[in-house]
């Protein structure tokens, strides 16, 4: 599979045949999922970003398993299981927030109390509909080259929300996510900010579920705005890493699966993982040559306390 | 030593104020108010409710009971925002990891806020000129760029300093701000701080370190979960409370103040 990969690269002699790498473009269900995969990565690698460091990053997969049940819920009610999953998800998402705030147990434990319970709930009711069906398992998986013309354009217009919605309040999110309480003295609602996080996050579960399957749209939140930690200085740096990175690994990913022919969530999930050791190893060798040069100057300069 | 320019608005009133968590009284029966200018020093031994005290003025914590009222606005309608600056606990602020430039830190409030408000002190200058200026009072200009995890702490503590600064609002509060700095750097921050206040500012401030502070023109609030006293430093200085709680080190400030007294 590689090899041929390989053995094409090597046969390359005219331009024309790199070009036709590319080929993959041009079927319109390709451009669909092309598009579909850059914008709502993008928003769920910039909501991530947040997410990490708020110590929510696991809520994305727990979310994944209450849409789950939402799922066989709606599939089961017939019709769009979309609208259900929607809704359970963004109760839950609530719920996770509350039960945090009101019972003071810690996010993590909301989350895992939240996501068992949901996925339980999917299960007992795919069972009583007779077994997992086709659709339940593509919810599961995703099938990001299937999209169709409604949901084409239902992800790209949430995605831009909230990508638009978090630029408008920046400077905003950013104050409360570095400290919540000096936020509130800036006049910050946090409370409502809160609720935002948790309602977007639900409806970006479910869009992006679509996309690469339930289980692998937490990696979509988390792995981009990690792989953006390693190498980033500043906060607006952090956001656009982690937006860049999310959308070079769908395309990455939309490219090596077709040519490849493997399932698009896992390579997608698989590249960003390799960005994040890639990350990773350029903040190490950075560190290092930091250290090298400290060690020169402080010979040099007095420090500075 | 300069007259104290101090006006007669109320720019706080605590009234009968308390807090509980878990069924256990943090702090109780708080009561006083300060005028425009004033420089209150919170004190009182650790657990005494100190920063809970000052979280719950703020509005950060909602009280058990009792009125807060900001500029005579009760504090659950408070919305000028721009006026009050906020300098909180060390402990706070300890991710390492966090991706965030010493610069973007610092102008944090400023961006939040906007130009809102009285652009007391401004002088037309542009925000950049504004951090810029606050940067170098606090001399971490070559700060800027850096990440706010490769500080040290006292950097830290110069950086959240200067994001109060630059707002040039009319109330401060601070709570500890100078627990990981050297005593020269003190020093600097107290002027700054005292400069602040003789510009107009109200100064609210909990400090356990006495070095280098004296009570000269401060009012003092003393409290161990219940207010013990509240009034002018010259007042506690002849005070029971004040060698409970300071010890052989009482002399010292009280010597503080009347020597600057003799001036």
């Amino acid at each position: 599979m590689l090899g041929s990969l390989f053995a094409s690269v090597l046969n390359i002699v005219t331009v024309k045949e790199a070009l036709s790498l590319f080929d993959f473009l041009k079927y319109g269900f390709v451009l669909r999922a092309l598009f579909t995969g850059v914008f709502v990565g993008t928003a769920c690698a910039v909501l991530g970003v947040f997410l990490v460091l708020r110590r929510y990053a696991l809520i994305g997969h727990g979310l994944t398993h209450v849409a789950f049940g939402g799922v066989a819920v709606g599939l089961l009610l017939g019709g769009q299981p979309f609208w259900s999953a929607l809704i359970i998800t963004i109760l839950s998402s609530i719920g996770i927030l509350k039960l945090q705030e009101r019972v003071r147990i810690h996010a993590d434990v909301a989350i895992g109390v939240v996501s068992a319970v949901g996925m339980a709930t999917g299960i007992l009711i795919a069972s009583a509909a007779r077994g997992f069906n086709i659709d339940l398992m593509s919810y599961l998986f995703g099938s990001i080259l299937t999209i169709g013309r409604e949901e084409f354009w239902a992800s790209l217009m949430i995605s831009v929300v909230i990508v638009v919605f978090i630029i408008l309040f920046y400077h905003k999110l950013f104050a409360m996510t570095f400290d919540g309480e000096t936020a509130m003295v800036m006049g910050i609602n946090v409370g409502r900010f809160n609720y935002f996080f948790a309602v977007v996050t639900a409806l970006l579960v479910v869009v992006g579920m679509r996309l690469v399957g339930l289980l692998l749209v937490s990696a979509l939140i988390i792995l981009p705005a990690v792989t953006s930690l390693q190498v980033s200085k500043s906060f607006k740096w952090s956001l656009i890493v982690a937006a860049f990175t999310a959308a070079v690994s769908v395309f990455l990913g939309i490219f090596s699966s077709y040519h490849l022919d493997l399932p698009t969530g896992g390579t997608i999930v698989m590249i960003n993982f390799l960005l994040f050791i890639g990350a990773y190893l350029v903040r190490r060798i950075v560190l290092e040559r930091n250290k090298e040069g400290s060690r020169k100057r402080s010979q040099v300069v007095a420090s500075d306390y | 030593m300069m007259e104290k320019k101090t006006n007669t608005e109320k720019v706080l009133e605590v009234s009968d104020l308390s807090y509980s968590y878990n069924h256990q009284t943090v702090f109780e029966g708080i009561d006083f108010s300060l005028n425009g200018g004033d420089y209150l020093w919170m004190i009182g031994p650790n657990g005494s409710g100190k920063t809970t005290l000052m979280k719950t003025i703020l509005g950060i914590l909602t009280a058990g009971t009792g009125i807060i009222r900001l500029f005579g606005e009760d504090i659950d309608k408070f919305e000028d925002w721009e006026r009050i600056a906020y300098v909180p606990q060390r402990l706070l602020f300890f991710d390492p990891y966090f991706p965030a430039t010493a610069l973007e830190v610092a102008s944090m409030r400023l961006m939040v806020l906007g130009g809102r408000g009285k652009n007391r002190g401004n002088f037309g200058r542009s925000k950049d000129e504004r951090i810029g200026d606050a940067f170098e009072k606090l001399g971490i200009s070559h700060l800027m760029n850096r990440r706010i995890g490769e500080l040290s702490g006292g950097q830290l503590q110069r950086v959240i300093l200067a994001r109060a600064l630059i707002a040039n609002s009319d109330i401060i509060f601070l709570d500890e701000p100078t627990s990981a700095v050297e005593p020269r750097v003190r020093e600097d921050f107290f002027k700054i701080i005292d400069d602040l206040n003789e510009r107009g500012s109200t100064i609210i401030l909990i400090n356990h370190d006495i070095s280098g502070m004296g009570i000269n023109n401060n009012k003092i609030l003393f409290i161990n979960r219940e207010q013990l006293f509240f009034g002018e430093g010259s007042e506690f200085c002849m005070s029971e409370e004040m060698s409970g709680y300071f010890g052989s080190s009482q002399h010292i400030i009280c010597h503080q103040h009347l020597d600057e007294g003799n001036d």
